[in-house]
């Protein structure tokens, strides 16, 4: 039932997520165009991450009211499994988009793509990439109220995706500019050192995120 | 079985240094109706969510059902959520679902609660008279409040919280809702703690009351006992009014008013009303005294 809450909270999030989907593939120039990728997974990690219990506080925390938090934290559950049910879907949800888009540019510009199989590594890698931009704003989301988690995590992650770009790091060690090559990448050789890099941060977010939640007094 | 279905000792919490419950001691025994009465930012809902294991005491035990709620320790987590598994919960706020209509939130409750009970949700469904296609924010705030009693109460929960359960709500639906609270508790032997600041509600169906002001238990006990205990005297001087020295033990207050004065005493009348009418040219009378005369002059003296 925490999933169908979930999608009741998100499903206008996912159709804003696919609206996105749908501008970036207007127009489809892959060359001039290759930071397009990580833009829109930033954009899908800003819409569909969300803590739940904040996001419900916020909702009336203008008026000095707690919103529904109360009547969800006083169900038998734990509030790690209330957490990341909600991290889950939107992650599902995030990926969805991103496969939405992917499967946009292989039906509308098939000479972009030279093989269906590496379309599918490049949308992997990409939802890799998105996973830890996904993972840091999920963690603002933990102690930032909505309005603020918003600008917050906009300029959180836009500082990552600037500092990414100006870091010494090759493709082959930034998930972010590997993600920018996206479609172009050279056959097998998959950046390794970027996607371990991507995991490990993804993880790190994750684990503070849930060690918030589990402490913080609502 | 305990004795006791919420028991807490010198329960403490604080935000950001400023103590909300300073040393709790709270005993709402199995089976009653406990009003849990204070003034605003008294210590109720405080106490209320750790109860529920919604916030961390700093100090002191609770247990709830003989469970504890305040052990640290990794199976705290795990007590608090079969604590919560047995209570039915009005929230202060009454706010729900904004997204969900009122059969959507029913159908998402109720599998949280293995003792759902269909018959209550159906029958106060009716009762209520709430339209299950309806949007939660197109509910008035009396609705939303009738809704999140069918929530509470279906759940089958041996202990109702309510925090201002009759919040919003008309005088006629206050009068079924309370109704149907005593006839739950009486049919199913379903205690309920609850905190209202309607004196003359608590007065009607609590059987125990506890007053806690800045944190503290200040007065808890069966309600019958304390109006038996408490009393009200009127003391007629026939001419100028004689006050003695110091008025025998149980006097919580005097009030007076040209040639009549007024006693409040808690325990102990017999003894007051001898030395009253040991005073010169005096008529002393008894009254019966309120709940809110009890509990005004409590928190006002402390």
């Amino acid at each position: 039932m925490l999933l169908y809450k979930g999608w009741l909270e998100t499903r206008w999030r996912l159709a804003a997520a696919l609206g996105w989907a749908a501008f970036g593939l207007i127009p489809w120039v892959p060359e001039s165009d290759a930071r397009r990728a990580s833009t829109l997974s930033a954009i899908f990690a800003l819409i569909l991450a969300g803590a739940g219990i904040v996001t419900e506080r916020s909702l009336r925390a203008s008026k000095g009211l707690h919103g529904s938090t109360y009547f969800t934290l006083a169900l038998p559950v734990s509030r790690v499994r209330l957490f990341s049910i909600r991290a889950y879907l939107g992650w599902l949800e995030m990926t969805a988009a991103i496969g939405a888009w992917y499967f946009g540019i292989w039906i509308l510009y098939p000479q972009a793509v030279a093989r269906a199989a590496v379309t599918l590594e490049s949308a992997a890698l990409v939802v890799v990439g998105a996973s830890a931009l996904y993972s840091i704003t999920l963690l603002l989301a933990t102690f930032l109220e909505d309005q603020w988690r918003l600008w917050g995590s906009m300029a959180v992650v836009a500082g990552f995706l600037w500092f990414s770009d100006h870091s010494p790091f090759p493709a082959s060690a930034n998930i972010f500019r590997a993600m920018g090559d996206g479609l172009h990448l050279p056959g097998p050789a998959a950046p390794w050192t970027a996607i371990a890099f991507a995991v490990e941060l993804t993880a790190i977010l994750i684990f503070a995120a849930v060690k918030v939640v589990e402490l913080r007094e609502y | 079985m305990t004795d006791f279905i919420i028991e807490t000792d010198q329960l403490t919490k604080s935000f950001k240094g400023q103590p909300a419950l300073r040393g709790l001691d709270l005993r709402v025994p199995a089976g009653t109706i406990f009003g849990f009465l204070g003034r605003n930012g008294a210590g109720k809902t405080t106490t209320i969510k750790t109860l529920m294991g919604l916030l961390r005491a700093d100090g002191g035990s609770a247990r709830v059902f003989g469970i504890s709620v305040t052990d640290g320790g990794g199976a705290l987590e795990k007590r608090t959520i079969e604590v919560r598994r047995r209570i039915g919960f009005v929230t202060e706020d009454k706010e729900l679902y904004p997204y969900m209509t009122v059969e959507q939130i029913i159908r998402f409750t109720r599998p949280f609660f293995p003792k759902w009970r269909d018959d209550l949700e159906q029958r106060y469904l009716k009762m209520f008279d709430l339209p299950p296609k309806r949007k939660i924010p197109d509910l008035s705030k009396g609705m939303r409040s009738k809704l999140m009693l069918l929530l509470a109460i279906s759940r089958g929960a041996e202990l109702l919280i309510l925090d201002e359960p009759t919040d919003g709500l008309d005088p006629a639906a206050t009068e079924d809702v309370l109704r149907e609270l005593v006839a739950i508790a009486a049919s199913s032997g379903t205690t309920m703690f609850f905190s209202s600041h309607q004196l003359s509600e608590v007065e009607l169906i609590a059987d125990h009351i506890g007053i806690i002001e800045r944190g503290k238990m200040i007065v808890s006990g069966s309600l019958d006992d304390m109006k038996a205990q408490y009393q009200r005297l009127q003391v007629v001087f026939a001419s100028s009014v004689e006050m003695p020295a110091r008025w025998a033990e149980g006097v919580e207050s005097v009030r007076q008013e040209g040639r009549v004065v007024s006693i409040l005493a808690s325990h102990n009348v017999d003894a007051i009303v001898e030395q009253a009418r040991s005073l010169p040219g005096t008529a002393v009378e008894r009254y019966p005294v309120t709940l809110k005369e009890i509990f005004l002059e409590h928190v006002r003296s402390n």
